[in-house]
């Protein structure tokens, strides 16, 4: 053994992180709140709020409302969405509902329905300059189709 | 004051040598203690209880993994230490750091306490898991969502630790931290299914956890079996629930917690 290993050698994978995972083959119904990251690559009905971040795969489908920190959307959404950092919508996701993110990215070929703002904060809380944080909230609307 | 509590199988001719040097090197260490035995005549709930109430404050189990798993439910009811020195493979010594034999006296000797969690169904408790080998079970978590395994195949677990005493690695088995303050429920989906297993197909497990401090578990159709840390069997519906930092442990300093 190294004498340069740690005293408390921790081989537990589970002990230095906290994840929620919703697989492929599981329905989940009701009001979930959490406070670790959470994947989902199944059914969710109702709502999915978490204060981390939250990852939605090509083969998830929700009928909920959404909240996290950064959330990542690859699947099927029918409910609004609240990302409090960074809201990443990707070619293969379907959305219907309205979006609100701090910072929005939405890739070529994705699907949205729904109304669309991008909540900036201001400059105090931020500290940054005007130019990469304007004190203006942003919203737009986007119509029925693939965002070009 | 130190009660060893001795299973059954210490009888055995092959391990007197090993429990000769164990008692030794306890001898040497000034930590030998009462030794109570286990035989059919004796009950081990009432050995330990009277120990407690003469004065002991810490058990020690000598025996293996089962030994281990037997005291848990008794030893949690009290504040009390529990150590383990095994004298046979062991899966729980290798998780807790503590070596075979008269080496685990050392450890013992070092007495380096950690509080884990504990679980609790209907009167009992468990340091490990509850697996469910019946299919359709739903599982309603902290009293806010339920979760509903789809695939017919799934099999469901609700773990403090993991599912440990499984023929598989013991790293991979260990879904969960025992001093979380949380219980988590994993739910798996075979890795291949159909013609797809006769071809080595290479697709990974999938798998579903769930974090919560309390468990709601129904059969979907009828009642389901559990098996509580590979030992005790219970039937559902029935509530789980976990006791945070419950169980003071002995460990050592190559433990997997």
């Amino acid at each position: 053994m190294s004498i340069f290993q740690n005293a408390k050698t921790s081989a537990n994978p589970a002990a230095d992180k906290s994840e929620t995972i919703i697989g492929p083959s599981v329905k989940v119904e009701g009001d979930f709140k959490g406070e670790s990251n959470v994947i989902v690559a199944g059914c969710v009905h109702g709502t999915l709020i978490t204060t981390q971040n939250l990852t939605i795969t090509e083969t998830a489908k929700i009928h909920a409302d959404i909240g996290g920190q950064n959330i990542k959307i690859s699947g099927e959404v029918h409910g609004n969405i609240l990302a409090k950092e960074r809201l990443e919508i990707t070619q293969s996701a379907q959305v219907t509902g309205d979006i609100e993110a701090n910072i929005l990215s939405i890739e070529a070929g994705a699907k949205i329905e729904g109304r669309c703002a991008t909540t900036i904060p201001s400059e105090n809380e931020s500290g940054a300059s005007p130019l990469t944080h304007p004190s203006a909230k942003k919203e737009k609307e986007l119509k029925v189709g693939k965002v070009a | 004051m130190y009660l060893y509590f001795y299973d059954s199988l210490t009888n055995q001719k092959k391990h007197l040598a090993e429990l000769h040097r164990v008692e030794a090197r306890l001898l040497d260490l000034g930590i030998n203690g009462r030794i109570e035995r286990l035989s059919v005549l004796k009950n081990a709930k009432e050995m330990v209880t009277d120990g407690i109430k003469q004065g002991a404050d810490t058990i020690i189990a000598v025996g293996n993994d089962a030994t281990f798993r037997r005291l848990i439910p008794i030893v949690a009811a009290y504040e009390v230490t529990l150590g383990f020195i095994p004298i046979e493979e062991s899966r729980i010594a290798k998780i807790l750091g503590i070596p075979m034999g008269e080496h685990a006296c050392d450890t013992l000797s070092r007495r380096f306490v950690q509080k884990v969690d504990l679980g609790k169904v209907k009167n009992s408790y468990f340091f490990a898991s509850l697996e469910f080998p019946d299919r359709g079970v739903k599982i309603e978590c902290d009293g806010q969502y339920r979760v509903i395994p789809t695939h017919p195949q799934s099999t469901v677990s609700i773990c403090n630790l993991g599912s440990i005493f499984e023929s598989k690695a013991l790293a991979a088995s260990m879904v969960s931290n025992p001093c979380d303050g949380r219980l988590e429920a994993v739910m798996r989906e075979p890795a291949t299914s159909g013609w797809r297993s006769h071809f080595g197909s290479s697709r990974s497990e999938m798998r579903s956890v769930f974090s919560a401090k309390k468990f709601r578990v129904e059969g979907i159709e009828k009642d389901s079996k559990v098996v509580v840390d590979h030992d005790q069997v219970m039937k559902t519906p029935l509530t789980v629930e976990v006791l945070p930092q419950r169980l003071a442990l002995i460990v050592g300093k190559y433990r997997m917690i």
